[in-house]
């Protein structure tokens, strides 16, 4: 290659520039298209796509609240997800301090062991996990589901913890054993505060896998007071067979399963970068 | 104990190595001694989560890879047989490259791509309105942006109709010809802020004075790149890869929301492996119930990732620049 | 040592720990439906959601069934899901007592794995108030679509959808077309007229394969498009009968007789646009219907007639059903077989057609106006099951063989003779593998 290609860096960087802002456009577009919808009818969207609604029709949102249970799954899907990914990084957080704090063949094993969880399809493990769920009763209840989101978004936050705590310095570790500070109180009282950023990210990246998990829901529970956001847009999408689609409604559902990440985004989203910066740099 | 803020942020700063016990020669350090106490009980409880609800249904699906298994009923032992019956079945290999394509191509895509927005973002007005936007599509559901792609690409939707307003002829974007080409697009669209973000979170630690220093020295952009960026993120850069390697095989949701209809499973130019393992079991207006053909497939794809992410690293294995 | 002997020992703690919570929590859940030995009660889990026609047609029904009969019912209105989400429990103890579907759902999920009870009983109940047997108002050439390798049935039918040539009455009567001929003229004279003559959503799988499925079981008849399926050698793929069927399916596609963008639509846009009259007819289930009702032009009468036979081949009707079953392994399966006799009822089943716009599969019932052609040529053509049954019987094949080249031919992408080649070639790699 070259080493004399620093003019052409001059003319790239505009053509680059505006791809970049070509790019943030459509995105902001995306969004905008689905709110706006949200308000139109079935047949202005399908019509006059690009158009602002003749007059907003509220009727749609109402129609999707109650009618299509979208309002009661809200509520399992708030609790849920918060606990879940409060007790996911709860408990991922000691593990991977614990991992990444040690050397040799467990620990390495182990970190392996956790990230190979990872690559595995869940499709595949559905199945048996149903019967694993109904010796204990846990089918069609959200604590079972609970469970399982907490097993299952274990192996990405042990990996991006782990990843977290290597890159914390360990002098203040040092300077607390010869203290005479307990380990674990080392980490709840020192580390712990110091990964802070790390948690965080963790915390809002589970949040946000979960706010929009599907396939498990749609597995293990099963009575519609128990439904997720997720479940209650498939339904409604399902509708659609046999029975017609309300297009108008659907972008409601649709705006309704997204303005909460989209608020909690504007609220925190700065925290993902930056713990990300620490959990994967090492 | 209580540590001083000052203190903290003094030890943060002078530490620049990487952490871990140090090694001790022949004994060990208190302090490894004490984390040694802390390994079981940390442990514990995210390990018997694990092996409970994770991988003790993986050990039984790759059991039930090797039998004939409806889902129900015990499975009962066919040996290698739908290993053989997958590579005749012209509906698997179809899965099997989409899933590659979507693997490679769409892997290069989005990293060309986060590779030059990063280098873009840099020193760009605006920078962290844009990072935050274009992370936008990845905390939203897949299927909600299914939903949105096919509004965009039907042959009535959002583009058509304003090729049509200009007085253009309606593209056929979701044909049978494109369609996948287009759910490969999404993908890009979908995941490039996200990788971006990693991407940036590995330059952004890169001490700005090491670029002025380069500056000063007369260094040009490309050189730059060659012997800073590249290099201080290159650790990242691999961890980006392996974490698409990984999350690209289990691409489902999206192509079901967006191809599926009435019930049925998607036109099969669309099928990957993850669609695949539904279309064989639960999917469609009939469905099959062939869960060991199933889970024979998925492990098919365990191995690929597996070995992809071997090779991987392998590939991206470099003496770590430390600084 | 000690050091793994201490993790050990701290996993299995914590294992230990996990399944005190897991059974605590379980004892504390409310259990799973017929633990009470009594049949005063059942569960239902519905392929409808709650605001479904259908749903609050069977609603209507539990609450009058519960208050003549004091068996409770506890339903959940699953939708579409329903049988995937039943599956798992099927083996042990089935989390509901009565379920439905589409015969090729319930036929797959329940009968096929061996999972079905055996309905002949529920046959045999009094539909409550009409001193008639459910056997008696369901017709028999119905029942025998519906039962197992050993006869046993394994459905009871509430709906009967078919497949049909749907077009809009007011804007196009149309005569049933005798031959192939007649039917390229109606397509022909649509043309003329500016209007594109055929609606097809390709991108969907099931409806993609409706013009090759169906033209060949004209060509061939059921029985023959059967034996085209299970043909472990691909012989019978060579009857010049077969290219011929497909040939004019070809002839269609490469004629430009569907409506412009079918082939990069997104379903439901074309069968939307045909009920805009802005194509003349679709081939397509009677649920068009439904489906489409919000979208039609004003005025729209649907109407629908069936595609003629080919060579002298059958001109039987396609009849597909929705309707419930019962698990082998439900606990209440009694109180459930009652409340599907007491369904039946006409003044009950009645709602299916006069609220939720379909034909039931009573003949005293009259069908809504929107499927009357149909309903009528249920009652005067022979039947066969929708689909030749492949669903049913040969539903990998179908899936795997069949469906991706059928809808290919359709798409435009492979020659009718590459496609009985390709078909072929298929069925033989598909037997080769199913041990």
């Amino acid at each position: 290659m070259s080493t004399h290609t620093t003019p052409r860096t001059g003319v790239l960087r505009p053509i680059g520039t505006t791809a970049v802002w070509l790019f943030v456009s459509f995105c902001l577009f995306a969004f905008l298209f689905m709110l706006i919808s949200s308000v139109k009818s079935s047949s202005e969207i399908l019509n006059t796509p690009w158009s602002l609604p003749a007059a907003p029709d509220f009727g749609n949102w109402s129609r999707a609240w109650v009618d299509s249970g979208f309002g009661a799954a809200a509520t399992n899907t708030l609790v849920l997800v918060v606990t879940a990914s409060v007790v996911v990084v709860g408990v991922s957080a000691p593990a991977a301090y614990a991992l990444s704090r040690r050397r040799g063949g467990l620990s390495a094993g182990l970190t392996m062991f956790f990230a190979l969880g990872l690559g595995i399809p869940l499709q595949i493990i559905v199945l048996p996990l149903y019967s694993v769920l109904a010796e204990f009763g846990l089918i069609d209840s959200l604590f079972g589901l609970f469970l399982v989101y907490v097993a299952t978004h274990l192996p990405f936050t042990v990996f991006l913890l782990t990843g977290f705590f290597r890159s914390l310095p360990n002098e203040l570790e040092e300077a607390a054993a010869l203290d005479g500070v307990s380990a674990s109180g080392t980490f709840f009282r020192i580390m712990l505060p110091l990964a802070q950023g790390g948690l965080v990210t963790a915390l809002l990246l589970n949040a946000i896998g979960l706010w929009n998990e599907t396939l498990l829901g749609l597995m293990f529970i099963q009575s519609n007071e128990n439904y997720t956001l997720s479940l209650a847009l498939i339904g409604f999408i399902q509708q659609q067979q046999y029975n017609g689609a309300d297009y108008g409604a659907l972008f409601a559902g649709v705006s309704i399963t997204i303005l909460p990440m989209l608020l909690l985004y504007l609220w925190l989203g700065r925290r993902i970068t930056e713990g990300l910066t620490a959990g994967l740099g090492k | 104990m209580a540590l001083t803020l000052d203190q903290r942020s003094a030890s943060r700063r002078e530490s620049r190595r990487p952490a871990g016990p140090r090694p001790v020669r022949g004994g060990q350090s208190p302090l490894a001694r004490r984390q040694r106490r802390i390994f079981g009980p940390f442990l514990a409880i995210p390990l018997a989560l694990y092996l409970v609800l994770f991988i003790g249904p993986t050990l039984y699906s790759i059991y039930a890879a090797f039998t004939n298994w409806d889902g129900i009923n015990t499975p009962t032992w066919r040996g290698t047989d739908n290993f053989t019956a997958l590579f005749d079945d012209p509906l698997f290999i179809e899965s099997f490259w989409n899933t590659l394509l979507i693997l490679v191509v769409v892997g290069i895509g989005i990293f060309v791509l986060a590779f030059s927005f990063m280098l873009l973002l840099r020193d760009m007005k605006g920078k962290g309105f844009v990072r935050g936007v274009i992370f936008l599509p990845h905390i939203v559901s897949p299927i909600v942006l299914a939903i949105f792609w096919g509004f965009l690409l039907r042959h009535d939707g959002l583009l058509n109709a304003l090729i049509v307003k200009f007085g253009g002829e309606p593209v056929a974007w979701i044909g049978p010809d494109s369609a996948f080409l287009m759910i490969m697009i999404a993908m890009v669209w979908i995941s490039t802020g996200f990788y971006v973000a990693i991407l940036m979170a590995g330059v952004d630690r890169i001490p700005g004075y090491f670029y002025e220093d380069a500056s000063l020295a007369g260094a040009s952009a490309w050189q730059k790149l060659r012997h800073i960026t590249l290099p201080l993120s290159w650790d990242v850069i691999g961890v980006a890869a392996v974490l698409w390697t990984i999350s690209s095989v289990k691409v489902f949701e999206f192509i079901y929301a967006f191809g599926a209809s009435q019930g049925q499973m998607p036109p099969a130019y669309e099928w990957n492996a993850a669609v695949f393992v539904y279309g064989v079991t639960f999917g469609g207006a009939t469905p099959q119930y062939r869960f060991g053909y199933a889970c024979a497939s998925a492990l098919v794809m365990l191995l690929l990732v597996t070995g992809m992410v071997a090779l991987l690293r392998r590939a991206m294995r470099r003496d770590a620049v430390q600084f | 040592m000690t050091r793994t002997g201490r993790l050990r020992r701290s996993i299995s703690f914590a294992a230990l720990g996990l399944s005190a919570l897991l059974a605590v929590s379980a004892c504390g859940s409310p259990s799973g439906p017929g633990d009470s030995a009594a049949s005063g009660e059942f569960t239902y889990w519905s392929m409808w959601q709650e605001k479904e026609p259908q749903a609050q047609v069977i609603k209507a029904a539990i609450d009058s069934f519960t208050k003549d009969t004091g068996i409770k019912v506890d339903v959940q209105w699953h939708g579409r899901e329903v049988m995937k989400k039943l599956t798992p429990s099927l083996r042990t103890k089935a989390a509901a007592d009565l379920v439905d579907q589409s015969m090729n759902q319930l036929g797959n999920g329940l009968s096929n794995t061996g999972q079905s009870a055996d309905l002949t009983s529920v046959y045999n109940l009094e539909v409550p108030g009409e001193g008639k047997k459910v056997s008696d108002v369901i017709p028999s050439k119905y029942v025998d679509y519906l039962k197992d390798k050993e006869g046993k049935p394994f459905m009871v039918p509430y709906e009967v959808t078919g497949e049909g040539l749907w077009f809009n009455a007011k804007q196009l009567p149309t005569e049933q077309p005798q031959t192939w001929d007649d039917l390229v003229k109606l397509l022909d004279a649509a043309k003329a007229k500016g209007v594109s003559p055929l609606a097809l959503d390709a991108d969907n799988t099931g409806v993609a394969k409706y013009w090759p499925l169906l033209t060949l079981i004209r060509a061939v008849g059921p029985e023959g498009m059967q034996k085209l399926a299970s043909d472990r050698t691909g012989a019978a793929w060579d009857d010049p009968n077969v290219l011929d069927a497909v040939t004019r399916v070809e002839k269609l596609v490469k004629g430009g007789y569907f409506a412009p963008g079918y082939n990069s639509g997104q379903y439901p846009a074309q069968q939307n646009l045909w009920a805009q009259n802005k194509a003349a007819y679709i081939l397509q289930g009677s649920w068009v219907t439904s489906e489409t009702k919000t979208y039609a032009a004003q005025g729209f009468e649907y109407s629908s007639v069936q595609l003629p036979p080919i060579n002298g081949g059958t001109d039987a009707v396609g009849v597909n059903f929705f309707g419930f079953g019962i698990p082998k392994t439900a606990a209440n399966g009694e109180a459930a077989g009652k409340f599907i006799a007491y369904f039946l009822n006409k003044s009950r089943l009645e709602g299916i057609s006069t609220k939720a716009d379909n034909i039931t599969p009573r003949a005293d019932i009259p069908a809504p106006a929107a499927l009357e052609s149909l309903s009528k040529s249920f009652q005067e053509k022979a039947v066969y099951p929708s689909g030749a049954a492949l669903g049913l019987k040969f539903g990998g094949w179908e899936s795997t063989a069949f469906q991706p080249v059928a809808q290919s031919l359709v798409q435009g992408k492979t020659s009718a003779a590459d496609f009985v080649s390709q078909v072929k070639a298929k069925s033989i790699e598909f037997w080769k593998t199913q041990g």
